[in-house]
């Protein structure tokens, strides 16, 4: 079963592990990233095997987008080694919290404040004294840096779109590499881009990696695909090839591999709003310049709009930019 | 070969279906004719969506019975039905499944005008079907019926990841009957789910074509379930078999028929179980309130279901394999006219 370690806890995201059983299903029906995922009985023992013989101290099974569960599924669920698992991220409002609670004949400690679900007095205890989803969410945004880490070149590069040399070479072809690395990317891209899913009619995407990345992403949410490959001062396209193709009074979501400053951001609305459609936000892998900061200070721009998974100062990789080649050396 | 003709007049409403098709139905398998038989809808105005279900269930039941596809008659000139009928997917089903026959006409000259929200539809649920694959075909079907109509009652709400998500009671009652039609029916189930705006009515109707709840609930006590029934020996008829199965998850406050019916009734709705030749009507909470009251003693409730008040609510002429649930459930608790008799 997929899992992420830190220290002393480990982290199952349950409807992650549900997405990676259906993406080789070819039936319509299991779209591969839900927002209202069901588990069933069979997940529930799945989980209770893996936890059987767990050397870490605790064990946190994320119940982020799950809805639903096949009834009386937890019981008996308790006579695993539970003491040392918790539920979290339980979606308040639905009867999941109070199903647990009767499946498990009372025999567990609700912190409802935080949506978990826990198994003893320790754990408990634990989870008071800590803020749990801070340190979680932690956990995952470094194993993202971890990922993206392992695709970065130290190599001088330049960079065609922003007419800038970097010190490092943030390669996301090598992602596709190993395959359960790209699988968790394209999950969490999925997760980002269906946040506000009703808002836009396609995805779109203006580079090579891009495009591929553009296309797992649209596999997951059941949404189709715009090229508008080779954006840029380089590789400028003419508009009148531009117009013909993408389609006027359709709103847009841009899929982006590695977001520097944002040329190709400013380049890919302005060709879209010419053809009178829209471009609603963007997401993407990792971004140079601090998103959140935009968001304050510029409201109206469109990088403003964009989100990522992670930022790859703020998490501590030595990337810089420069006018002239070589300018890092001095 | 000659045709037996069942003509369907003006409105087709659960009540019609009950007390005029099905007589009829019988009357031909009782002459013992091997003639084709053709519904003819051609006066027919408007079908209630409580219906469908039970008609497509009628032709695969036909089908099975005589090896015959039955067919069904639409006017040319019935462009608003012929669209309707698109619309839910009845026509779709049917065709897929070789359940029913039509016209070539019956995908042409459908009306323009949307006789029906485009939200509603109805489903086909194979037994051979996951319980995952049954909810996320719940859960795509009728998706729009969440985004528009609950959250314009007010039944959405912001949780806990920042997320809008609704309070959504109906997916989970058509997922408690639907997994009950394939575990304890061992059948495929047809669902259909439609909201009427003018009546403020939601209706949920689901079939299945399996072994009704007497052949389950005697076999589940013939294994000796740990569990206190009503009835101490096995059920006699169908009546005392959908008690049993009414109140088979009573004790577990959550799931089950029991709490399913608590909920509509309580919104204000009615639900109507049918199994093989009876039907049980429930239409307010009191009477369910009082068998739930006696359930605990079987003398009791024998009298009390012999009783000519509960009688009323009981029928038990209708021979018609499978189970059948009905529900209607006002789609807004400040705005109900009462459930229309039918």
């Amino acid at each position: 079963m997929f899992n992420i370690q830190e220290n002393d806890i480990q982290i199952i995201p349950l409807n992650y592990v549900l997405a990676q059983k259906n993406y080789h299903n070819d039936d319509s029906y299991f779209k591969k990233f839900r927002t209202d995922s069901k588990i069933t009985r069979n997940d529930i023992a799945e989980v209770g095997n893996h936890i059987k013989n767990n050397p870490y101290n605790y064990i946190a099974v994320d119940m982020q987008h799950i809805s639903e569960y096949s009834s009386r599924s937890f019981i008996g669920f308790n006579h695993y080694n539970v003491e040392k698992v918790f539920f979290y991220n339980i979606r308040e409002y639905t009867d999941i919290i109070n199903n647990m609670k009767i499946d498990l004949n009372s025999d567990c400690y609700i912190i409802k404040e935080q949506s978990i679900v826990c198994f003893s007095k320790t754990t408990e205890d634990y989870l008071h004294s800590i803020n749990i989803n801070e340190v979680l969410d932690k956990i995952i945004i470094k194993k993202i840096k971890q990922i993206v880490s392992s695709v970065i070149i130290d190599k001088e590069n330049y960079l065609d779109s922003s007419s800038v040399f970097s010190n490092k070479y943030i390669n996301l072809k090598n992602l596709f590499v190993n395959p359960e690395d790209t699988q968790f990317i394209i999950y969490k891209l999925s997760e980002l881009a269906a946040k506000n899913m009703n808002e836009y009619d396609y995805l779109i995407s203006a580079s090579k990696t891009g495009a591929v990345i553009a296309n797992l992403v649209g596999q997951m949410i059941n949404k189709d695909v715009f090229y508008c490959s080779g954006i840029g001062p380089r590789f400028a396209v003419h508009l009148n090839e531009i117009g013909y193709s993408i389609p006027p009074n359709k709103k847009f979501m841009f899929i982006y591999d590695f977001l520097c400053l944002g040329t190709e951001h400013k380049l890919l609305n302005y060709i879209i709003k010419s053809c009178k459609s829209d471009l609603v936000g963007s997401v993407g892998v990792a971004s140079l310049i601090d998103l959140e900061i935009i968001k304050e200070m510029d409201k109206h721009s469109i990088l403003a709009k964009s989100k990522c998974l992670i930022n790859i100062l703020n998490e501590g990789i030595d990337y810089k930019i420069y006018a002239r080649p070589y300018d890092n050396i001095m | 070969m000659s045709s037996y003709i069942i003509k369907v007049e003006d409105y087709l409403t659960p009540h019609i279906f009950y007390n005029y098709l099905l007589p009829q139905l019988h009357k031909y398998y009782k002459i013992g004719n091997n003639e084709n038989l053709i519904f003819d809808f051609s006066e027919v105005k408007a079908i209630e969506p409580l219906v469908i279900p039970n008609l497509l269930c009628i032709g695969y039941i036909i089908n099975i019975n005589s090896n015959k596809i039955p067919y069904i008659y639409i006017s040319e000139h019935s462009d608003k039905l012929k669209r309707y009928l698109y619309d839910i997917k009845f026509t779709h089903i049917a065709k897929t499944f070789n359940i029913f026959r039509f016209s070539d006409t019956i995908e042409a000259g459908l009306s323009e005008k949307i006789s029906i929200n485009p939200n509603c539809g109805t489903i086909y649920l194979n037994e051979s079907d996951s319980e995952l694959k049954s909810w996320n075909l719940i859960v795509d079907n009728f998706k729009y019926y969440e985004k528009f109509f609950l959250h314009e009652l007010g039944y959405s709400y912001i949780a806990n990841d920042g997320n809008k998500y609704y309070q959504n009671f109906v997916f989970k009652t058509i997922d408690t009957i639907v997994e009950n039609a394939k575990i304890h029916g061992k059948s495929f189930a047809i669902c259909t789910l439609q909201y009427n705006y003018k009546r403020q009515m939601n209706y949920i109707s689901c079939s299945d074509c399996g072994v009704g709840f007497l052949n389950t609930i005697n076999s589940k006590k013939s294994k000796n379930l740990d569990r206190k029934y009503i009835f101490k020996g096995p059920c006699e008829n169908e009546l005392e078999a959908i008690l049993e199965g009414l109140f088979f998850r009573f004790e577990e406050p959550l799931y089950g028929l029991y709490h399913t019916a608590t909920k509509v009734l309580e919104l204000g709705g009615s639900i109507h179980i049918h199994s093989m030749n009876t039907q049980l009507r429930l239409r307010d909470l009191g009477l369910l309130e009082s068998l739930r009251s006696l359930r605990s003693d079987e003398y009791k409730i024998k009298s009390f279901i012999n009783d000519n008040t509960f009688i009323r609510n009981v029928r038990t002429d209708l021979k018609f394999g499978g189970v059948h649930i009905e529900i209607m459930v006002p789609l807004d608790k400040n705005k109900i006219r009462g459930p229309e008799d039918v």
